[in-house]
């Protein structure tokens, strides 16, 4: 409890919270704008920790309930409601479409979870290609919000924050009770776990309704501020894939990994990239591959382990990385 | 009409158990949801492509070569990368084989633009015509062309030594190498034939359709749906998925309209996981 460096964790991440409540009264906008892309890919990467991470199940799905989110939004908003309201019903929407889904789709296993959950996101996106209330392949327009930059570049921070904390509170929470423990064990052995009387199935789809409802928000969000939907711009697979590589970099399973993740690989994005566009899938193509065979659990494993061994051993870390796993 | 429709269905089905088959050997013998198949059957496609604008070559005799190619890059694929990580959890080889294929297909819209080509031969508009029906010559050829692939690595797999090597790998991975096989080499040639395959197919595909660097997200998910349907570890399987995603998604145009024509694959997809997940021709035992 009293591990000095328990205590310098709660004291960063105290000074974190601080500085993100703070950020926006000292910051320029467009700063301000590249925080809300990293949080929002926080969001998607804390939610994906609940069903990728933790229950290792490899879930495709977070596009799909980003873009569920993302058109109930639109939709309502046209229709008259507030937008915080929306909100709520994305996410009550996003959750029970995951119920649903959940109850069928969480019986496979490995590759076949994961097609079937790109699929569901694939599905949703030629639907709402096809339909007439979400405008189709048109796209749909939001009622824009009233202000100026200043203020709007604020309001759609502090949501997407709002948004990002419940997602990180919820994580927390329940990486330090039975469910979180009882999800775990279904990653180590499901079998295993069934018979000391765990109801994995149970678990399983509060583990996939968690990782949908908020990504839901987080779609939501997204439209207001983007104030124009395509089906191909919020279903798109992308969501999916950073929400995963991120939380990978990080370290799946881990409460801080998905945000250390985030934070990295957008503001290194944005500091990196801006110059040359063309080529940010390239570089997130290779620091995938680079992850994968050099980091396969992320950073916050790479830190303890170098905490244990000392910086020098590096080298030798990353080699043991590479060699676990080969034939 | 319905003959048409069921003729239709009956050649696009053929070219996509070719577009299949590769995938599901490489899933059903190594347990990897290759993400990158896509990719090959598009690069394979650019090779035909440029052969034939370049210099002039058929684009049914710039096939070897198309497989060839596609077959040294992905023996050195997974020679260098895939070998590395199979034995780790298999959620690695699928998020490593998604970021190679954001790499390269980035790589190909840079150098080959978004564009959609296809390989207009001479004879790209002969059609035989009776009773009322139209059966486009070239698409017969890819059809005949994919189903004899098709044979083609059906009597690799059950005749030859390497096939008989890959089959035991698949059943056993500690117990092949105890007799003697040589894992490393033999998950690269599967990986290898697969690209090849995929390559063949990509070449066809190129003739009879068109290709783009982002078509290779489409060939993927139609491979995910085919083996699926059709179920893993046989060759049949892909057969036989292939026909039924070319039936469903014709006539489901005729019915629900055109544009809901991919939502009908998807929609199939889904519903065969939830019934028999193992697919219909396919054995339990693949996760």
């Amino acid at each position: 409890m009293f591990k000095p460096w328990s205590i310098i964790q709660w004291i960063l991440m105290g000074m974190g919270v601080f500085a993100l409540i703070f950020l926006p009264s000292f910051s320029e906008n467009d700063v301000i704008r590249t925080w809300m892309d990293i949080l929002m890919i926080a969001i998607l990467a804390t939610s994906w920790n609940f069903i990728g991470g933790l229950t290792g199940y490899p879930s495709f799905a977070p596009a799909a309930f980003f873009g569920l989110g993302a058109y109930v939004t639109a939709i309502m908003m046209n229709a008259g409601f507030n937008f915080f309201v929306t909100l709520v019903f994305g996410a009550s929407f996003g959750g029970m479409v995951a119920l649903l889904l959940g109850i069928p789709i969480l019986r496979l296993r490995g590759h076949y979870f994961a097609i079937a959950t790109f699929g569901v996101a694939e599905f949703f996106r030629e639907i709402a290609d096809n339909l007439r209330i979400t405008g189709g392949g048109d796209g749909i327009n939001l009622p824009q919000i009233i202000g100026g930059p200043d203020y709007f570049t604020r309001f759609f921070y502090f949501s997407m924050l709002g948004v990002a904390v419940m997602a990180f509170l919820a994580q927390y929470f329940v990486t330090r009770h039975r469910l979180g423990y009882g999800l775990v064990a279904i990653r180590e052995n499901e079998d295993a776990a069934a018979m000391t009387g765990i109801n994995t199935t149970k678990y399983k789809i509060i583990a996939f309704v968690l990782s949908s409802i908020f990504p839901a928000m987080g779609g939501g969000v997204y439209a207001y501020r983007a104030a124009f939907l395509e089906p191909f711009d919020v279903f798109d697979i992308l969501f999916s894939i950073k929400a995963i590589v991120m939380s990978m970099l990080g370290g799946a399973g881990t409460v801080m990994g998905p945000l250390v993740g985030s934070f990295i690989m957008e503001y290194l994005a944005d500091f990196l990239w801006s110059e040359f566009t063309e080529f940010h899938s390239v570089l997130l193509g290779l620091i995938i591959v680079l992850i994968v065979l050099f980091l396969p659990r992320g950073l916050m494993a790479l830190f303890q382990e170098l905490r244990l061994k000392g910086w020098r051993s590096l080298g030798s870390i990353l080699h043991s990385n590479i060699q676990r796993f080969r034939v | 009409m319905y003959i048409q429709i069921l003729i239709n269905s009956i050649l696009l089905g053929g070219i996509y158990a070719c577009i299949a088959v590769g995938f599901s050997l490489v899933w059903g013998v190594m347990n990897i949801l290759n993400v990158l198949h896509g990719t090959f059957l598009m690069l394979g496609g650019y090779v035909t492509y440029w052969m034939f604008k370049l210099y002039g070559v058929d684009p049914f005799l710039s096939l070897p070569l198309s497989a060839a190619v596609m077959f040294v890059v992905g023996y050195f694929v997974q020679r260098v990368l895939i070998n590395k990580i199979v034995r780790a959890p298999m959620f690695m080889s699928l998020i490593l084989t998604f970021g190679l294929q954001m790499l390269v297909v980035r790589l190909a819209i840079y150098f080959f633009t978004g564009d959609f080509r296809s390989v207009q031969p001479s004879y790209a508009s002969f059609s035989l015509k009776f009773f009322g029906l139209i059966i486009p010559f070239v698409r017969v050829a890819i059809f005949v062309l994919g189903v004899a692939l098709t044979g083609i690595l059906f009597w690799f797999m059950a005749r030859t030594r390497t096939g008989r090597a890959i089959r035991a790998t698949r059943m056993d991975l500690d117990s092949a190498q105890l007799m003697g096989v040589n894992i490393g080499k033999i998950y690269a040639i599967t990986y290898g034939l697969g690209a090849a395959v995929a390559a063949t197919a990509g070449s066809l595909v190129s003739v009879g359709f068109a290709i783009s660097p982002v078509s290779d997200v489409e060939f993927l998910s139609k491979s995910f749906i085919i083996c699926i349907i059709g179920g893993l570890g046989n060759i049949s399987g892909a057969l036989a998925g292939g026909l039924i995603l070319g039936l469903a998604e014709n006539f489901g145009a005729l019915y629900l309209g055109p544009g809901l024509q991919n939502a009908v694959g998807y929609a199939l997809l889904i519903l065969v996981l939830f019934i028999r997940p193992s697919g219909l021709l396919g054995r339990k035992g693949f996760e």
